[in-house]
């Protein structure tokens, strides 16, 4: 009996001292480690559910979609895309903390956000990844920056006062996006693929054309005003602005084939900002004279309000997109590809490249000619111009551009005069099914 | 695999650390009104805890970008023989961000499992009359946690539904105990792929009555 209860009594001993050993190396293993969060080894092509746009409708559904080269989901941070919080800039990039991204995954296999923010860094990545990627076909790679910066709930930009929340806007001075607080119940500008492909596009503008002419550090403003040197420039400032929203525009429709992208993040621009186009709008545009009308009027209110002149960019902007925007729907082939989002087709593509191509000869002519104006017509003119070196337009097409160049004959829809009186004629090309716009 | 090993490492070694020393003498226990056996008693004490609904406070990442102490709510009960713990636990959280356009609701669920020993008992009595018993109990945790994730995206829903992933964890309870009332404070140090960040400190007081078989 005294045996066996010595026996028990060294084995409980023994259990003391490994257990008493064993918890020791196990609180200490635990407490030396740093929470980490789950998704923090997660890399590679991650799938992650998103908002995303319904084919040429102005609606949104949730899929899952695929964020190639992420190197960390915490920080969304991978190849295409690095994200900060409520950032600070510097010349060329922002700084600060990266937003810490929270999903969770699904038995399917994709990341489902638990938040706000991580949606917003998931649709942004993905809609940049596609974005840098058809810069990249279209050899626009060495003007593309990738990562591609990004800052979320930006409280406030020295450079932009006048925007506090409810918006968002590529700044040229960091090379970012930045997107503000937003505080609406519409949608957020960060989940609207449109807007996001609009932002990109001023990132091309400003590479091709601002930040070239300096003019970049300029802003419709009274300030910008104040210190034009002529009339001529403070006319080109504002072209050149309208021009980069109007662009913009276009670009945002491209991608996501929703002519009304827009007013989901912004009821009130319903009709000023569709890029639908009646026939009886056709050629509708802000002209010299209106421009200079405009700026007339803005340097006589100088003092009272600065922001005549910025509101009246969009003006001289959105003409242009829905200008670009037919010539694409008048494209034969491309009915498929309309319906198809974030796969830009050849035939876009071409008309990509006839909009990069003229910010380099836009770009060139503000910078020779900086006493004076350039004309309101320019992009217009261009198109006309170039038909005439490469099979651009078809019929329709030609006599479309007319509408912007001249007085159509309604006799002859194939002919127009200029307001310089000259005549202006859609021919067909010699051995080519291409028409060309000629001047006599 | 791993959670496991985890867990039954910690729980040879508190059942090696609950071993009464050999040099310690048995406690006399007080004379009560209520069952209180003794060490010596052969008569095992089975005890059923059963708790108001409680907040748990978990130290994790929140929706608004910061690490704050974010308030569960827990359906606990519990039952005990002589020192052996073991309870179970429903954990809710449910967070909103977004806007009415794009809302994001986070329906986070949690079920465990705890199994403690107590280690440390402390028994005085009040005014000559009522039994006022302390207890520390380390504890493992072992159960499943999942989020499902209800989104509205301009008028329409949408509802998925995460992986339920393993949560395990070590901790102490500390309660206090006369007559039917039973308050415990709850500290753990616990691990799921559900959290974030991944490990998190969390604690919890609650309020409840145990009744002797």
């Amino acid at each position: 009996m005294n045996l066996r209860s010595a026996k028990n009594t060294s084995i409980i001993d023994a259990m003391n001292i490994v257990g008493r050993v064993a918890l020791t190396w196990l609180v200490l293993l635990i407490f030396s480690c740093q929470p980490k969060s789950p998704l923090s080894d997660v890399s590679g092509n991650v799938n992650v559910l998103i908002p995303k746009p319904i084919d040429g409708k102005t609606s949104y559904t949730l899929e899952p979609v695929q964020l190639n080269d992420i190197k960390v989901l915490k920080e969304m941070r991978g190849n295409y895309a690095e994200f900060f919080y409520a950032p600070g800039s510097n010349e060329g990039s922002l700084f600060g903390t990266a937003p810490q991204a929270r999903y969770s995954k699904s038995p399917k296999g994709f990341y489902i956000p638990l938040d706000m923010i991580s949606s917003q860094m998931a649709t942004i990545y993905f809609h940049l990844q596609n974005l840098i990627q058809l810069n990249e076909s279209v050899d626009l790679q060495n003007i593309t920056r990738k990562p591609f910066q990004v800052g979320l709930e930006v409280r406030k930009t020295d450079r932009e006062k006048l925007y506090e929340k409810n918006n968002a806007f590529y700044d040229g001075f960091s090379d970012s996006m930045l997107f503000l607080p937003m505080t609406t119940t519409e949608l957020s500008l960060a989940l609207n693929a449109g807007v996001i492909a609009h932002e990109f596009f001023h990132s091309i503008f400003y590479k091709k054309v601002l930040g070239k002419i300096k003019i970049a550090g300029k802003s419709i403003s009274a300030e910008s005003i104040k210190t034009a040197k002529n009339d001529a420039e403070l006319f080109n400032l504002t072209y050149a602005r309208g021009l980069n929203e109007g662009l913009a525009d276009f670009w945002g429709w491209l991608y996501t084939k929703d002519k009304d992208f827009m007013t989901l993040s912004f009821a009130g621009m319903q009709n000023s900002r569709s890029l639908s186009l009646a026939e009886g709008a056709f050629g509708a545009h802000q002209r010299d004279a209106d421009i200079q009308n405009k700026i007339k009027d803005a340097l006589e209110q100088l003092g009272q309000t600065n922001e005549l002149l910025l509101d009246y960019i969009y003006l001289v902007g959105t003409p242009h997109a829905r200008f670009l925007r037919q010539l694409v729907n008048l494209e034969p082939n491309n009915v498929a590809a309309l319906k198809t989002m974030y796969r830009v087709e050849s035939d876009e593509k071409k008309w990509i490249r006839v909009v990069v191509d003229f910010l380099d000869q836009l770009s060139s002519e503000l910078e020779a000619n900086s006493t004076k104006a350039i004309s309101a017509a320019r992009l217009f003119e261009y198109v006309g111009e170039r038909s005439l070196q490469e099979d651009l337009l078809n019929l329709e097409q030609c006599k479309f551009i007319l509408n912007y160049l001249g007085d159509v004959e309604k006799s002859l829809s194939t002919r127009a005069i200029s307001a310089n009186g000259k005549e202006l004629n859609c021919e067909k090309k010699t051995n080519s099914e291409a028409y060309e716009i000629t001047t006599r | 695999m791993k959670s496991l090993l985890v867990s039954f490492f910690i729980l040879c070694s508190l059942t090696a650390l609950a071993q009464p020393s050999p040099s310690q003498p048995p406690v006399a226990a007080p004379q009560t009104r209520f069952k209180t056996p003794t060490a010596n008693s052969s008569m095992t004490d089975l005890r059923l805890n059963i708790f108001l609904p409680g907040a748990q406070m978990r130290y994790q990442d929140t929706g608004m970008q910061s690490q704050e102490l974010v308030t569960h709510y827990t359906y606990t009960v519990s039952g005990q023989a002589d020192r052996f713990l073991l309870g179970f636990e429903y954990l809710t959280l449910v967070e909103n961000s977004g806007n009415q356009s794009f809302e994001v609701q986070r329906n986070f669920r949690e079920m465990n499992l705890f199994f403690g020993y107590a280690a440390f008992k402390k028994d005085f009595m009040v005014s000559g009359q009522f039994l006022l018993e302390f207890m520390l109990t380390p504890q493992v945790i072992l159960g499943r946690s999942s989020n499902v994730v209800d989104t509205r995206l301009l008028g329409t829903s949408n509802s998925a539904k995460s992986l339920e992933e393993t949560s395990y964890g070590v901790g102490v309870i500390g309660s206090a105990r006369t007559g039917y009332l039973l308050v415990e404070t709850d500290f753990r140090y616990q691990s799921s792929k559900n959290y974030e960040p991944g490990s998190l400190m969390l604690g919890s007081v609650r309020i409840g009555a145990n009744f002797q078989f």
